[in-house]
């Protein structure tokens, strides 16, 4: 009898399984363990991580690390990805024209109309014309509303102001006739005097309606037709508010520029295609199913799509070195969304919704150096170790000791880096294939559309429900229920959406999105990589290119511990008449440790 | 004072008789920002957290602020423990910016909004 251990080195963690196998050949599963991989997938800095998932696993079994006969190592797939995202419009504001704001208490009530003034030239105001006063921080809520009474009851027509304080309900409450008030803007500088404006303030609950219409604003404006044209993207940006400042300057003008994103050339193994980034996911992903298997993907040199696929291109080449001429795209994944940037010449900070293309991509590289890891390992242990089989194959192995499966058989590993497949036929042949896009594309998509600026935010999102914190004493989760507590929760978290990493571990989300909001953007994220991958990669690995011919596909991997990715990808494939979800690796494992107990297996 | 509640939504305010106006004027233009209406009552001589505390009792809005003769400002919750104040200025650490905060947060427990930053606003004024 001897005792082997199955190690599978994957990207994020190295798994082992620990068996005896019993002179008649029986297999007894002894332990398994799970350790943080040390290093790069491939590499020797892996070492470490494998001796310590081994000591793990061998004091789990009870028994001494000298009591193992045999290290069996997978033959790691060598493929990494990256990803990279590109905004492809821009909204630029030149002369600042406008002023889309949506403060949190805007002051007064209606629309107004007059030329911008400051509010210290109120007194020596002797003209007849309507007058939008100008309120900078120097000025305080007494003085302001005393300036504006007395200017009134001398006869000015004051139809607005523009607050720099978040003092617009100090202001309105203290004036005899009620004008609209915006607050908190922040680069009242910036606000160009003797310029006609207009304010509006709709009622609490509700929109504005004049300045989020194109039409009202060339109403407000007199607008020519062609000017109404150009000022569509500032009414655009307005929808919704309950607030807004339209300022009109002689120059004044609002472009949406679409920036030259260029084009993806796409190189299959027989013919070769263009296709301009502005089509969209849609019609690069059709593109590249018609041309699969692919041979290298470049873009177009000079323009932004050709400096992301360099990008990726060069991080791959320095993180496995290789030459970058070596560095094949085998894979892409292209992904629309949608990014908050902030506009070019805005006065108070504001945000528009750029559209951005995301691409993710897939590399295969030379053989990883796996023979010099067995030879170290077995150095250092004084165990004898082998590479053992190929990482599909062994996958495939430990998926079909999940209770209830049966061939023909198909997994779906989904990764941090690259989405996964391999089958295995009624007659044990097996085929697999590695897609660009997986958990890291995920992330990049909550953090750009989201607008976090913060990765390690993004992936807790991604990988915990979400509370709103009600009160200083409960918490109402995302399915509605609600958790108290015992102790108040500390300020900072009140009235926040939470991420609910534990029990008692929550992170606050300082963003402003609404917990729905947030949900939605995770979720849709998920669908957009994860579920259309599932698809891609079974049409790609069934026999037919019909993905009814599987009948059962199993979950592995890191992302199908996720707590909605499985059951997401589930309900897709259900609508195909196929059995799919998480795996369970020996009845017991989950969908952790296929790998490893395959190397187990298949001695 | 009386345990009474009064059936009126406000935010007390208990302060000390003729002292510290220039904070009550940043405290009450922080709640009528928020658009959430006060009660001020005046006391003799009391600290700050224990004047909170009682005009939070008071009111049926459950929070209340406080005052003290000293200068410090505090804003209590009913259902908080009684020395631990939802937020503390001392007279020393205050300014208008910082007292203003007070009030419009004491306005945002209210509102179910999340509060401003009274660590960080110190930290960006000084």
């Amino acid at each position: 009898m001897t005792i082997i251990a199955g190690v599978d080195i994957g990207n994020s963690t190295t798994e082992v399984c620990l068996a005896e196998i019993k002179k008649n050949s029986e297999i007894v599963y002894l332990s398994s363990s799970i350790y943080k991989t040390t290093g790069i997938k491939g590499t020797l800095d892996n070492i470490p991580g494998i001796i310590q998932a081994i000591e793990a696993a061998s004091n789990n079994a009870q028994i001494s690390i000298k009591d193992i006969g045999l290290i069996r190592l997978n033959e790691a797939a060598p493929v990494i990805g990256d990803v990279a995202m590109e905004t492809i419009t821009e909204t630029i504001i030149t002369e600042s024209s406008m002023i889309g704001h949506n403060p949190a208490t805007p002051g007064g009530l209606g629309l107004g109309k007059g030329v911008t003034t400051h509010i210290t030239g109120l007194p020596e105001l002797e003209s007849l014309e309507s007058v939008i006063c100008v309120v900078p921080h120097t000025v305080d809520y007494e003085e302001a509303a005393n300036l504006i009474n007395r200017a009134t009851e001398k006869g000015i027509d004051i139809q607005g102001a523009i607050v720099k304080k978040d003092d617009a309900v100090l202001i309105g409450n203290r004036l005899k006739k009620k004008i609209p008030i915006i607050d908190e803007v922040a680069y009242i500088d910036q606000v160009p005097l003797g310029m006609l404006a207009a304010v509006e303030v709709a009622e609490s609950g509700q929109t504005i309606k004049a300045l989020s219409n194109p039409y009202g604003i060339a109403t407000v404006f007199a607008l020519k037709p062609e000017e109404t044209k150009k000022i569509v993207p500032i009414s655009r940006a307005l929808i919704g508010n309950r607030s807004a400042v339209v300022i009109r300057t002689p120059q004044g003008d609002v472009k949406e520029r679409t920036i030259p994103a260029g084009s993806l050339i796409i190189e299959g193994l027989r013919q070769k295609e263009t296709v301009d980034i502005e089509e969209g996911s849609e019609v690069i992903m059709s593109i590249v199913k018609k041309i699969t298997p692919l041979n290298d993907v470049h873009g177009e040199s000079g323009s932004n799509v050709g400096g992301m696929i360099e990008k990726v291109r060069n991080v791959m080449s320095n993180l496995t070195n290789q030459p970058r001429g070596q560095m094949k795209i085998q894979d892409i994944l292209a992904v629309d969304t949608i990014v908050p940037q902030k506009v070019t010449g805005g006065l108070a900070g504001e945000f528009s919704l750029e559209n951005a293309v995301g691409l993710a991509a897939m590399v295969k590289t030379n053989r990883l150096p796996m023979e010099q890891i067995a030879e170290k390992l077995a150095k250092e242990l004084g165990i004898e170790t082998v590479i053992a089989g190929v990482e599909a194959n062994m996958a495939l192995l430990g998926a079909l000791t999940t209770p209830g499966t049966a061939k023909p058989l198909a997994i779906l590993d989904l990764g941090g880096g690259s989405s996964d497949a391999a089958i295995i036929t009624n007659n044990n042949k097996t085929s697999s294939v590695h897609l660009a896009g997986a958990g890291d594309m995920v992330t990049m998509l909550i953090n750009t559309e989201l607008g976090l600026e913060n990765l390690h935010l993004a992936e807790e999102i991604k990988k915990y429900p979400l509370g709103k914190v009600e009160s200083l004493f409960h918490v109402r989760l995302e399915d509605g229920t609600v958790k108290f507590f015992d102790k108040s929760l500390p300020p900072q978290f009140f009235a926040r959406t939470v991420i609910i990493k534990g029990q008692d571990d929550m992170v606050p989300i300082q963003a402003k999105h609404s917990l729905e909001k947030i949900r939605a953007v995770r979720r849709e994220a998920k669908h957009k990589v994860f579920v259309i991958n599932a698809v891609r990669a079974l049409e790609q690995i069934s026999l037919t290119g019909n993905i009814r011919y599987i009948q059962y596909v199993v979950l592995v991997g890191g992302s199908a511990l996720d707590f909605e990715i499985p059951e997401m990808i589930s309900n897709a494939l259900a609508g195909y008449g196929i059995v799919c979800g998480q795996g369970n690796v020996r009845g017991m494992e989950g969908p952790r440790n296929a790998v490893a107990t395959g190397l187990v297996l298949s001695i | 004072m009386e345990n009474i509640r009064s059936i009126k939504p406000y935010v007390g305010i208990a302060v000390v008789d003729d002292k510290n106006l220039e904070i009550i004027k940043e405290i009450t233009a922080g709640l009528e920002e928020e658009g959430v209406p006060w009660e001020l009552r005046k006391f003799v001589d009391w600290d700050a957290v224990i004047l909170a505390c009682n005009s939070a009792a008071e009111s049926i809005l459950q929070v209340g602020i406080g005052v003290g003769k000293n200068g410090d400002a505090a804003v209590h919750y009913a259902r908080l423990p009684f020395t631990e104040p939802l937020f503390f200025i001392s007279y020393s650490d205050g300014n208008q910016d910082l007292w203003r905060i007070l009030g419009s947060n004491a306005a945002r427990l209210i509102k179910g909004m999340p509060f401003r930053q009274i660590g960080q606003e110190k930290q960006k004024l000084e």
